[in-house]
């Protein structure tokens, strides 16, 4: 689609620094991701406030890009693919806000879960997870500077595994919350923290719809697999 | 979204109007319109659009027979005004002018009076008996074309002496005052400030009720404002034809997308 | 790294421009002055030569108009009363104007009967003999006559004859002279505007103070009529059709070529055409109006299909797109918007056409309009078939008399000529800025 430029370059200026602003973003996210999952494990406590201390710049970052954007559509008011770019750009920079806070999140709690006994096993499911989300986002970003609608389409399937993994630890802390009360705090911690996991897996799978319209012009109509089954059935999720 | 999606379908139901069939126009040797097939429908706004030279106008002007004036021009192919050939050799252009109405891109009020430029027209077809007839004419002509609280104490006056936006509400009063079916627009803002634009698209919306309405423009915008359905033209081929907001959004052709977002003209 | 110029001090470059632009601007006025100065000479000359035209020496006596003589049979029949000439009329007046003077008490030294009647000029029984057969009532009473002085007595009083002159002349004699200046003095004699240089028709070379412009100005309304009826309507169609309705290819080109160089040809060739074919191949009569309008019609069409021409060139396209887009035909759109746009134009081509057509002198040379015609033409159409002259004519013809009063006389009617082409310019010109329109 941008096989051409704009008459006016300063068109595809502004449009190539808010996409590189996405992309800086993104990698920044990527990074929080990586290290909030490497802080849990390893029980790091100055990575986990590093992670907690980045955060500022994505928010930074999110702001600047909506106003960047909201700008080029006041002044160059974009159409066709181009007001799709613009528009995507608003969602993806929302959608890495909220996943930036979530790394966030996880490092806060990685902090608490320090002071308190290891669950055997734990970290490393979550480690397993996050890596999951991490590429599913790097796929993403790739799929979005290269505006590539099949790698959108495969990263938005690898969401029903990271919502499959999610299910399975929610069982494995429902268990050891049984097991021990004394666990129940710390599980309950580690449980919020795959949760946001699981979340970012569905921002990013939002990311990808996104690149899909970007791309194609329409949303993907086929709804989403859904492998979260901590919701069906009973209570006991057994 | 339902507004916009009700009107869509309202649009699709319209009756054709203009039909035309593989029409190539010839300047001498210059092949300046190539193969266009195009289905205009009644009640509504249809605009052309494209880059300069892609001979938009020369199609519209065939619409009318206008292109019969030139001498070097040469025009094949079948055009319809509800289902007939308005090339055959039967219709009399004058005949047909007055059922197709046309306004141009600079004011031009004939220097007479407010009066007797609307009256023209009626007056040269014989659509007045007299003239209580021909006063209600010009009386309802300037109030569809939305100037007659402006005009209606200085109907004496020339009308060369309005400004550039009622000047063009003058031409399109004198236009419609033959009381014709179809209305041709050849850019009719281009040479208006933004507010007089402002009032003639207000003016073209309120039409569109009554009349076919096609618009030549070479403002994207001022399509995307006005009209319900766009043709894309380029190099003298008609390269696509949808619904307005269907061009304007999402494009099949990527001429089209590379035109309407600023990247060739 | 040069230092920015200053915008206070000016360049070389610049100054040099200033110069040769404030020479060219010299120049340019050194030549409006000396078209100017050119413009004045001719105008004073003619004026001071032919202002003395517009005012003439008239004598008025006490005439008793003797009925024994004028009216031998009595019986006031102007068909018998013709039959007294103007030499019986003649010696009446010498008669009268000898008893005035000696009633007045001027003395008249060294003057016979035969000079006092040269005083008054040789028209006069002419004119009074006219009077008399116009109105046989006047018969036995006394009237106030006022005669015209003769040709030498009118260049007195102008300046133009001296006593030194006299002296030398074989039509006057210094006593005569003095005899008028005396006659002046007493009241007999007065200078004054004369109207009759308007309205007389053309005199014979002998008398030069009765020669008017009368029948010239006739013949050249009569012309301009014909000119104007023909050429007009001929030239505006033709302009219409070569503008509007003629196809673009070879052939209307070649003729649009041949009416500029028609334009360009020199009068005399019209003569000369006019000679061939209206008077020998379709036999009109010579020295007429109608022929003389004729020839001036051929002359003028050109300028008249070339202003037409160019005045509906100027009419805006837009008017007749807009006119066409309401269903007008190509006639309705010519005839109800672009003629009345170009009305000024045309008025004002017309009216320079008719100005160079009233001036035209060669081509009524061969036409025979240099012939002495006294009688006036009758109102037209008969008229257009009589014989008249023309004023550019009538200057010529003037000119080539011996008698020096005729150099005044056709000075005086350039005058005339000059008054009607000014007029006629200057009415073009009112009526152009009156009609013109801003698109």
């Amino acid at each position: 689609m941008e096989n051409q430029s704009h008459i006016l370059r300063a068109f595809d200026r502004d449009l190539e620094s808010i996409q590189a602003k996405i992309m800086k973003m993104g990698g920044l996210v990527e990074a929080a991701i990586a290290q909030a999952a490497t802080a849990l494990e390893t029980q790091d406590a100055d990575l986990a406030q590093a992670v907690r201390a980045g955060d500022k710049a994505i928010d930074a970052l999110e702001h600047q890009v909506n106003e960047d954007a909201a700008r080029i559509l006041a002044l160059r008011q974009p159409i066709a693919g181009d007001l799709r770019t613009v528009l995507t750009v608003f969602h993806l920079s929302g959608s890495l806000e909220r996943m930036g806070d979530y790394a966030k999140n996880i490092a806060k709690r990685t902090g608490v879960l320090m002071a308190m006994a290891p669950i055997n096993g734990s970290a490393k499911s979550l480690r397993r997870m996050a890596r999951q989300v991490e590429l599913m986002l790097k796929d993403a970003l790739d799929a979005y500077i290269q505006r590539d609608a099949d790698l959108a389409a495969d990263v938005r399937a690898r969401d029903l595994e990271v919502d499959q993994m999610y299910s399975a630890l929610f069982r494995e802390y429902l268990t050891f919350m049984m097991e021990d009360p004394r666990n129940i705090t710390a599980c309950m911690h580690l449980h919020f923290i795959a949760k946001n996991i699981e979340r970012m897996g569905d921002h990013v799978t939002t990311i990808a719809e996104e690149v899909i319209y970007l791309v194609d012009g329409a949303y993907p109509d086929d709804d989403r697999e859904k492998g979260d089954q901590t919701t069906q059935g009973g209570a006991n999720g057994g | 979204m339902n507004m916009m999606q009700d009107a869509k379908a309202a649009a699709m139901e319209n009756a054709l109007k203009i039909s035309a069939r593989g029409v190539d126009v010839f300047y001498g040797d210059t092949h300046a319109i190539k193969g266009v097939d195009v289905e205009i429908a009644d009640k509504m706004v249809t605009a052309f659009i494209g880059p300069s030279g892609c001979g938009k106008s020369t199609f519209l002007r065939c619409l009318n027979r206008m292109n019969d004036t030139i001498d070097i021009c040469r025009v094949t192919g079948q055009i319809q005004l509800d289902g007939e050939d308005i090339y055959e050799a039967r219709v009399d252009p004058v005949q047909l002018r007055a059922k197709v109405g046309m306004v141009f891109q600079k004011p031009n009020p004939f220097p007479k009076s407010i009066y007797d430029n609307v009256a023209y027209g009626p007056r040269i077809h014989g659509l007045a008996r007299d003239k209580a007839e021909l006063d209600g004419i010009v009386e309802k002509s300037l109030r569809r074309a939305a100037l007659w609280e402006e005009a209606k104490d200085r109907l004496n006056e020339p009308g060369t002496g309005l400004s550039g936006g009622q000047q063009q509400r003058l031409c399109i009063a004198r236009a419609i005052a033959t009381g014709p079916e179809v209305l041709l627009m050849d850019e009719p803002c281009s040479a208006l400030d933004p507010i007089a634009t402002a009032q003639v698209e207000q003016l073209i919306d309120e039409l569109s009720s009554r009349f076919c309405v096609v618009i030549v423009t070479h403002s994207m915008a001022q399509a995307s404002r006005v009209s319900q359905k766009t043709a894309f033209f380029h190099l003298g081929e008609l390269v696509e034809f949808d619904d307005t907001d269907r061009i304007f959004t999402n494009p099949s052709d990527q001429r089209t997308e590379s035109y309407i977002t600023g990247r060739i003209g | 790294m040069t230092a920015a110029k200053s915008l206070l001090a000016a360049d070389a470059h610049t100054r040099r421009r200033n110069a040769a632009e404030a020479r060219f601007r010299a120049y340019g006025l050194a030549a409006v002055l000396v078209g100017i100065g050119a413009l004045v000479l001719l105008l004073t000359t003619i004026l001071g030569n032919g202002a003395g035209a517009f005012r003439q020496t008239y004598i008025t006596i006490p005439v008793t108009l003797n009925a024994d003589r004028l009216d031998p049979a009595g019986n006031r029949d102007p068909a018998e009363m013709a039959a007294v000439t103007t030499f019986g009329y003649a010696p009446m007046l010498a008669q009268a104007l000898q008893q005035h003077l000696q009633v007045q008490g001027v003395a008249m030294d060294g003057i016979g009967p035969r000079d006092l009647m040269a005083i008054i000029s040789q028209e006069a029984p002419a004119q009074t003999r006219a009077m008399v057969l116009a109105n046989p009532d006047l018969l036995g009473q006394t009237l106030e006559l006022e005669m015209l002085a003769g040709g030498r007595i009118d260049g007195y009083f102008k300046g133009r004859v001296t006593l030194e002159t006299a002296e030398r002349d074989a039509n006057v004699s210094p006593a005569q002279l003095v005899l008028a200046q005396a006659m002046a003095d007493a009241g007999m004699i007065e200078t004054r505007f004369n109207w009759a240089f308007l309205t007389n028709p053309d005199a014979s070379g002998q008398r030069p103070e009765a020669a008017g412009l009368g029948v010239a100005i006739l013949g050249s309304l009569y012309m301009m009529l014909v000119v104007l009826v023909l050429a007009l309507p001929i030239g505006v169609a033709a302009a219409i059709y070569l503008e509007e309705f003629a196809p673009k290819n070879r052939l209307t080109d070649v003729i649009e070529v041949n009416i500029s160089n028609l334009a360009a040809v020199p009068s005399i060739v019209f003569g000369i055409l006019g000679l061939a074919i209206f008077i020998n191949f379709v036999g009109l009569p010579q020295s007429a109006p109608i022929v003389g309008g004729l020839v001036l019609t051929l002359m003028t069409l050109p300028t008249i299909i070339i202003a037409t021409r160019a005045a509906l060139g100027a009419v805006p396209p837009s008017i007749r797109s807009a006119a066409l887009g309401l269903g007008a035909s190509k006639m309705q759109s010519v005839f109800h918007h672009a003629l009345p746009l170009a009305a000024p134009g045309i008025l004002t081509g017309t009216i320079i056409g008719l100005a160079q057509a009233l001036g035209e002198t060669a081509p009524l040379l061969l036409i025979g309009m240099v012939a002495f015609v006294r009688e006036f033409p009758a109102a037209p159409p008969e008229g257009l078939f009589d014989p008249t002259s023309a004023l550019p004519v009538q200057v010529f013809n003037w000119t080539q008399r011996s008698d020096p009063a005729f150099v005044e006389r056709a000075a005086g009617a350039t005058i005339v000529l000059l008054v009607f082409l000014i007029s006629m310019n200057l009415i073009a010109v009112l009526l152009r800025r009156r009609f013109e329109r801003r698109w």
